[in-house]
């Protein structure tokens, strides 16, 4: 699972709050973590891992978003 | 965040991930012929070489008996020829007839290839000095 965590786009996220970081980023991440579970989708024929290794990854970025949903909603409502 | 849509985004990968796999187990034939699909060889014969070239190899090979199985037997002359074909981008059709149009050419021209490729070796080791 560390694996999956360790994709820059996780990375990043989970590097927000410490720095700035631009949407190039964002999206070069992303084109590289779609590469990386395509491959390990491919190589991995046990759907079992498959399906725990992703499941885990979506409820991670759920997570974030939900995060930053909040941290979104507060900042309009101080404003 | 001024990037939600881009986790969104990337939500999104994975629920295709997991569909994918869901349609993988629901359908595993459509999908197994995806994964059992082979690489293609990077491979193809030079305008100047013929099948016949080839099939001067395979026969060769499977006269040998140097190619085996993983049980040790030999290989059929069908795998050898299947392996080239993959191995070259090539289609050899009909490998019993092509070996037979190889084993009945005239003497001269029987492993007109293959002395060919033995010629360019004995040409390097003279070259490069080796005795």
């Amino acid at each position: 699972m560390n694996k999956l965590l360790q994709q820059k786009f996780f990375r990043l996220l989970s590097e927000y709050s410490q720095r700035k970081v631009s949407a190039s980023e964002l999206i070069e991440a992303i084109n590289e973590l779609a590469a990386y579970v395509a491959d390990f989708s491919i190589n991995e024929q046990d759907y079992s891992v498959l399906v725990r290794y992703f499941f885990f990854g979506l409820h991670r970025l759920k997570s974030y978003r939900v995060r930053f949903e909040q941290e979104k909603n507060a900042l309009f409502a101080l404003n | 965040m001024p990037y939600l849509h881009l986790i969104d985004e990337a939500i999104g990968l994975l629920n295709t991930e997991i569909r994918l796999i869901e349609w993988r187990i629901k359908y595993p034939e459509q999908l197994q012929q995806r994964t059992n699909k082979q690489v293609l060889s990077p491979l193809y014969l030079a305008d100047k070489t013929t099948l016949i070239n080839i099939m001067e190899m395979v026969s060769g090979l499977f006269l040998s008996k140097d190619i085996v199985y993983q049980n040790g037997k030999p290989a059929y002359l069908v795998d050898l020829a299947k392996a080239f074909e993959w191995l070259f981008n090539i289609r050899i059709g009909d490998c019993y007839q092509n070996h037979e149009d190889v084993i009945k050419r005239k003497p001269g021209k029987l492993t007109e290839f293959l002395n060919g490729l033995a010629e360019l070796i004995k040409k390097e080791h003279d070259k490069k000095g080796y005795r």
